[in-house]
């Protein structure tokens, strides 16, 4: 928070002055208002306007009344149906619905600390009486898009739960006649060439975590027997988008997605990850930072850092991610991505982990292997760490109704409303940013955290800030340019606008 | 406007803040902000008379602390000033807000105009740059 | 006589007074005692050493907790 900026109240022109949010990033004042419009003024025309001394004569003029930040030349109904287009997934059900088909899982890495077990643990596989009332479930939910995310542990080594899943969806959807989606996040080392097969011919995509080049990946995701996870995320990725070209696909919309995860080890290679991602032709990377809760504390010392150093390599990443777009390369950043659609365009991407009211519960659901339900996949996490607050049903004993109601998910949604939070209500960022209750509660024990501390609010805020900052400096248009065609996603054949999973988004 | 008067010593700087200027909102709001930076105290110093304490959590300089008092002063400017520009505009606010989320129409021509004003700004692009689902130059 | 902190009643709600010492409890004894114009909270921590910490950070807390009240949010 930038508190160098001081304007006196008392010279607001009351009867000019719409309603805004405002703050000083790098050497401009930032406005902002709900349907997502922005501008940058000097301070001294911040006064000004202020003042209510911008009149029409003025340059400045039509930019602001544009933009709907007079209050006495603005449409008020154009105002409301921009606003409207941008909370438009109010309206909406959950539509992702993650499946744990398994535990089980025959990687340790380092980061993995809530929902693994050894691969002896056969008793962590979804039973397939399960999985089919998980699905019976899924398509109760009165939305017209279901997505359904398979997740572990390893979710291929229950593969017998997969083919079942998305054979029964598929039958079940001759009559539903929703449109479907399905997608699963792998390790890839237990993929064969028929299990390839069967998720092409049945439209299933396939999400992997890449951490960077060989010797960072494996390092941080290393097997608990011998063997290079790198090595199997190498050669299927091949042969995987070897086979989507086969097939005649559009290799651009059909390829193996990738996630990767900021460990310290992570943090001079920004430029290696990115390298790695263009070299395989992947047009976006997420900058994930680790989910601080749930390490011993002598493993957070090995991989864990401060998020001022996470924004320190963010901030050079993305300046690298930049430079190779205006090398003519199409790379994005993901959670860039995210916040520039809601700073640039009428629309809202609905990510659910950055949204308000959150989409805990209200965009997800996860189905743990034994039937829970939960807010998501993080609540599922907790679960497993021992705490219990987010299971919300189960698929034996629960009705729709009554997981959509539960007092869970509607603690989630109230400590979620910006409007309603001290610090997020005034914040300049408030249009572009989203909670994650969570979050809040895992890390500090309290679903409504205390904003200028969460970790979650600092990264959130960090980005922001950042891409503001590169916009204000932006005195030609070209950065935006560039970060406009970030905001474009394009649909699959057959799909909703398409969003790599793994990442809980609609 | 009367300016808070402050005092520093070790670690701690202590503002003096006219209730009567700052609404305890805008107070507590300015404090809230600050709890990252410092551990923020609160007392009735006298009647309409808040005494704001910020008590930083490192060893720190007097002149740090003088800074922070300085931001601090800044920061209630700004929450008052939010909260003018908040109470200015309830009302018109209420409306639209009411208007967004609770009207019963459907998308507005508003909405196909904005799709058509994305297309347009999307088709121009001086760059070049090639995107996922254009083929590269000369491909 | 253990150490205690003063809250006055015009400008930190009682509940969140009293969340906070419950928030903190683990960390010492903690008691929440009414006085005309102030909460007062004694605090006897488990370790001398953490006595202005836990002050502290109890402070901050009774603060966020009584501007989520004031913005009728409840925790």
């Amino acid at each position: 928070m930038n508190t160098a900026l001081a304007v006196d109240p008392a010279t607001l022109d009351r009867e000019k002055v719409g309603f805004f949010r405002y703050a000083l990033v790098g050497e401009k004042v930032l406005l902002t208002n709900d349907a997502g419009e922005h501008l940058f003024l000097s301070p001294g025309d911040f006064r000004r306007f202020i003042a209510g001394q911008i009149g029409p004569e003025d340059a400045l003029y039509e930019p602001l009344r544009r933009r709907y930040f007079f209050r006495h030349d603005f449409d008020a109904h154009a105002l409301a149906d921009k606003i409207r287009r941008k909370k438009a997934f109010l309206s909406h059900g959950p539509h992702l619905h993650a499946i744990v088909t398994s535990l089980r899982c025959n990687m340790s890495c380092k980061y993995c600390h809530a929902s693994r077990t050894g691969m002896e643990a056969v008793d962590t596989d979804m039973p397939l009486d399960v999985a089919r009332k998980a699905v019976d479930f899924a398509f109760r939910v009165p939305t017209p898009v279901l997505g359904f995310e398979f997740q572990g542990g390893e979710p291929t080594v229950n593969w017998s739960a997969i083919e079942f899943i998305v054979d029964y969806a598929l039958e079940k959807n001759r009559y539903e006649k929703k449109e479907l989606i399905f997608s699963v996040v792998t390790n890839l080392t237990f993929m064969t060439d028929e299990k390839v097969k069967f998720l092409l011919d049945k439209g299933v995509m396939i999400c992997t975590s890449l951490d960077g080049p060989a010797d960072l990946h494996d390092q941080n995701r290393g097997m608990t027997g011998k063997g290079s996870s790198y090595a199997a995320v190498d050669e299927w990725m091949a042969k995987i988008n070897a086979e989507y070209v086969r097939r005649g696909r559009d290799p651009d919309l059909f390829h193996v997605d990738a996630l990767m995860t900021t460990t310290r080890a992570s943090l001079s290679r920004g430029k290696d990850i990115v390298d790695e991602y263009v070299r395989r032709g992947l047009r976006s990377v997420h900058l994930r930072p680790l989910n601080p809760f749930g390490f011993a504390v002598n493993t957070w010392k090995l991989i864990g850092y401060s998020m001022p150093e996470f924004l320190e390599f963010y901030r050079r990443t993305l300046d690298y991610i930049i430079e190779q777009n205006r090398r003519g390369t199409f790379i994005q950043e993901r959670m860039a991505s995210v916040f520039l659609t809601k700073m640039l365009t009428p629309d809202e991407p609905n990510y659910s982990d950055c949204r308000s009211p959150c989409g805990s519960g209200s965009a997800q659901l996860a189905y743990s292997y034994d039937g829970n339900i939960y807010t998501d996949d993080e609540g599922r996490m907790a679960a497993h760490m021992g705490n219990d607050f987010f299971r919300i049903g189960h698929v034996d004993t629960s009705s729709v109704d009554e997981v959509l109601r539960h007092p869970t998910v509607k603690a989630l949604a109230v400590a979620s409303i910006q409007d309603a939070l001290p610090a997020c209500h005034s914040c300049a960022f408030k249009p572009s940013c989203g909670i994650q209750p969570l979050h809040n509660y895992m890390f500090d024990g309290d679903i409504f955290g205390q904003r200028p501390l969460s970790r979650k609010c600092q990264e959130f805020y960090g980005v922001q800030q950042y891409l503001y900052e590169l916009l204000s400096r932006d005195a030609d248009g070209s950065l935006e340019r560039i970060f406009r065609r970030w905001t474009i996603q394009r649909s699959r054949p057959g799909t909703i606008p398409y969003v790599p999973p793994g990442e809980a988004n609609a | 406007m009367s300016e808070p008067t402050f005092q520093a010593s070790e670690r701690r700087v202590r503002l003096s803040v006219d209730e009567s200027v700052y609404d305890l909102d805008v107070i507590m709001g300015a404090a809230y902000l600050f709890i990252d930076r410092c551990y923020v105290y609160l007392d009735r110093e006298a009647d309409r008379r808040v005494s704001v304490v910020l008590r930083t959590r490192e060893a720190t300089t007097e002149a740090a602390l003088e800074q922070l008092a300085g931001h601090f002063a800044n920061e209630l400017l700004n929450q008052a000033l939010r909260k003018n520009i908040g109470e200015a505009n309830a009302k018109i606010r209420e409306f639209v807000m009411a208007r967004a989320l609770f009207s019963a129409e459907g998308p507005s021509t508003i909405d196909k105009l904005l799709a058509e004003l994305d297309a347009e700004e999307m088709a121009t692009d001086d760059l070049d740059i090639p995107v996922p689902w254009e083929k590269p130059p000369g491909a | 006589m253990p150490e205690a902190l003063r809250f006055h009643k015009s400008l930190y709600s009682e509940a969140a007074i009293r969340s906070a010492a419950v928030r903190f409890a683990q960390l010492g004894q903690l008691e929440v005692i009414e006085a005309e114009a102030d909460w007062l909270v004694a605090v006897s921590p488990v370790r001398e050493s953490i006595r202005e910490r836990l002050g502290d950070e109890l402070a901050n807390h009774a603060l966020f907790e009584t501007i989520l009240e004031r913005k009728g949010v409840s925790p």
